[in-house]
């Protein structure tokens, strides 16, 4: 049941493997990265050409934050191009291809979901230890969200699902299309990563850690890897990567928001 | 105790920045980003813990991309791969055959 949810998400977002494979491993082909402005926007220039998207579109980033992070990962290039290593470069390419053909209402619907087998949501009874840790870890969180955002959420256990109150959907969906279109990108790609809409919902509203928000992904992970062991090569990547793909996540959709004007509007409704 | 986290911080993503050998744009962007935004200690300001937070989240950021690109190129670099993995096992390869030397 839950693995058809989860390939209907799969195919919404535009694959961009194809994206990394295209770029990855080609050599370093300029000195260096610079922004530049360009019509109400920030492109970069690799030396004397502008980045573009492996389908040839220019890449025009909103904000100039923004520019300059992405520019950092250009230059941190060595003589082989690694795009797994440069997140926010891939979040701008998604948000690049995907705009003129997925809307930001379908990204939003595709967020949504994730709320029903949420991992926050659905816990494992056995054994009683890894219960008690899920719940010590998790509830707040579930408090944090019933009370932010003025929603019932129920945690469910084996089978069952978790119990979401009717007006969950419509207020959810009204604060995500609150974000402009790259930002609900770089929002779909976290909530599908750590498989849970609760866990980016709130590092995004800075209430916990990048960190806090990964372990709190891979808590039963952690649980496991408490009682058998670590293993190096496998889980430090694992681990890394996560850290390194929520924490891109989350800049991006920080530095795509920097219009101040919808920040305050935001805060303001915060402290309501 | 604010300050310190902030100093710390900042201090974490200039040694990130200096040594992936970043160019000094980004560097003189994001001090100067810390200076236009200097609040008073003392004054509990949210805006301030925002920044802080998003100051955290670039030093992940910075930092674990690092980290992911040094365990990948540590476990999956693919160099003598077959002496490598045999080593982290605990054993060594045989000698080898080699064409057209006397036995």
């Amino acid at each position: 049941m839950f693995s058809i949810f989860r390939i209907q998400r799969c195919s919404k977002v535009c694959c961009i493997w194809s994206q990394v494979k295209h770029f990855s491993g080609k050599e370093k082909f300029y000195k260096e990265a610079r922004i530049c402005h360009s019509d109400g926007g920030f492109e970069i220039n690799l030396d004397n050409r502008k980045l573009r998207t492996p389908n040839g579109n220019i890449v025009k980033l909103p904000t100039e934050s923004l520019a300059q992070a992405v520019s950092v990962e250009w230059n941190n290039q060595n003589k082989v191009l690694k795009l797994d290593q440069m997140p926010l470069t891939t979040l701008c390419f998604s948000a690049v291809e995907n705009k003129p053909t997925i809307s930001a209402k379908t990204l939003v619907s595709s967020c949504f979901n994730y709320l029903h087998t949420d991992t926050i949501l659905c816990r494992i009874n056995e054994p009683p230890e890894l219960e008690k840790f899920q719940s010590e870890r998790w509830d707040p969180m579930v408090n944090w969200l019933m009370k932010r955002h003025s929603i019932q959420v129920t945690p469910s256990s084996g089978f069952a699902m978790p119990v979401i109150s009717e007006n969950a959907e419509p207020v959810l969906s009204r604060y995500l299309l609150s974000y402009n279109y790259w930002s609900i990108i770089g929002f779909e790609r976290m909530v599908s990563s750590l498989k849970s809409l609760i866990v980016p919902l709130a590092l995004v509203d800075r209430e916990i850690s990048v960190e806090e928000a990964v372990s709190l992904s891979r808590l039963e992970l952690e649980y496991q890897i408490s009682k058998w062991g670590n293993i190096a090569w496998h889980h430090d990547i694992e681990l890394a990567e996560s850290r390194m793909k929520t924490a891109a996540a989350v800049m991006f959709i920080q530095l795509c928001s920097e219009d101040s004007k919808t920040e305050r509007y935001r805060e303001a409704l915060k402290s309501l | 105790v604010g300050k310190l986290n902030r100093l710390s911080t900042l201090r974490g993503i200039l040694k990130e920045l200096k040594t992936t050998g970043s160019k000094n744009e980004a560097t003189t962007f994001l001090l100067n980003k810390y200076k236009s935004n200097q609040i008073t200690d003392g004054k509990h300001c949210r805006e301030a813990d925002a920044l802080n937070h998003d100051a955290s989240s670039y030093y992940c950021l910075l930092r674990s991309t690092r980290e992911y690109k040094e365990l990948c190129d540590r476990y999956h670099s693919g160099e003598g791969s077959t002496e490598g993995a045999a080593k982290r096992v605990g054993l060594k390869l045989p000698n080898l055959y080699k064409e057209g030397t006397k036995e």
